[in-house]
């Protein structure tokens, strides 16, 4: 094949037909964020425990986390990260600043007033959030592919 | 990214190729190939094209005692693939700009 025979333009379509079509596919499954949310929120309410209680939810909460990433990327047959370039990588990161800020907010709550419960009711608000920030980083992604990008 | 066409890539089942792969970080043997909508043989001889000049690599991983392969674009390749759509779209521009 030469240069002569290339239509840019035609390579350009086929490839972000390419792209496009794998927002088709179903790579968003409806469980997906609300189970890492969940294991995200049990991982955090290690913070309000203690001894083995403590290490047992940080890592069975990580467990969940792990499976459900394993589970979705055996049944859709992708696999990607968090930080992608681009709007998904920004909530990934946005996501990790928030669940810091509210676990150090849930461990100062305790430290400062005694609010034994602070801690878990800084793993529930993580957990809502990790649910919400998986479902808007697949919603970028999704967009980016549909873009064709 | 210099723009700089690649000949391996352009063929258009290895461009659909490198294209899913581009956006993902690693595909199933079986999703890229109902996605390019060719055979397994086929499939196998473009993959194995990109494999040569190092464009893709393979890993197999058992599941369930079945295996799978799971496919990935190299950084070479990521590059090469990045390179070839900026030239494809300098291309575009220079026949817009000549047909002005």
């Amino acid at each position: 094949m030469t240069d002569q025979d290339i239509d840019p333009a035609e390579a350009l379509e086929i490839a972000g037909r390419a792209r496009a079509g794998l927002a088709e596919r179903n790579l968003s499954p409806w469980w997906y964020a609300p189970v890492y949310g969940a294991g995200v929120g049990v991982s955090m309410s290690s913070f309000g425990l203690t001894g083995f209680s403590s290490a047992a939810a940080a890592v069975g909460g990580l467990a969940v986390v792990l499976s459900a990433y394993a589970v979705w990327s055996r049944s859709t047959g992708v696999s990607v990260h968090g930080f992608r370039a681009g709007k998904p990588g920004w909530i990934a990161a946005g996501l990790v600043l928030f669940l810091l800020g509210v676990s150090a907010a849930g461990l100062w709550l305790r430290a400062r007033y005694g609010y034994d419960w602070a801690p878990f009711a800084a793993a529930a608000v993580a957990a809502a959030g990790a649910a919400i920030g998986s479902r808007l980083w697949d919603a970028a992604w999704l967009a980016q592919l549909r873009a064709g990008r | 990214m210099a723009p700089r066409l690649d000949l391996v890539i352009h063929a258009p089942a290895r461009l659909q190729i490198c294209a899913i792969h581009s956006a993902v970080d690693e595909a199933e043997f079986a999703f890229i190939r109902d996605e390019v909508a060719v055979s397994d043989s086929v499939l196998s001889k473009h993959l194995k094209q990109l494999e040569e000049v190092g464009y893709v690599k393979a890993r197999k991983a058992t599941v369930a005692s079945r295996q799978r392969t799971w496919l990935s674009l190299t950084r070479k390749g990521r590059t090469a693939f990045t390179g070839h759509l900026a030239a494809l779209e300098r291309l575009v521009s220079s026949a817009k700009l000549a047909a002005e």
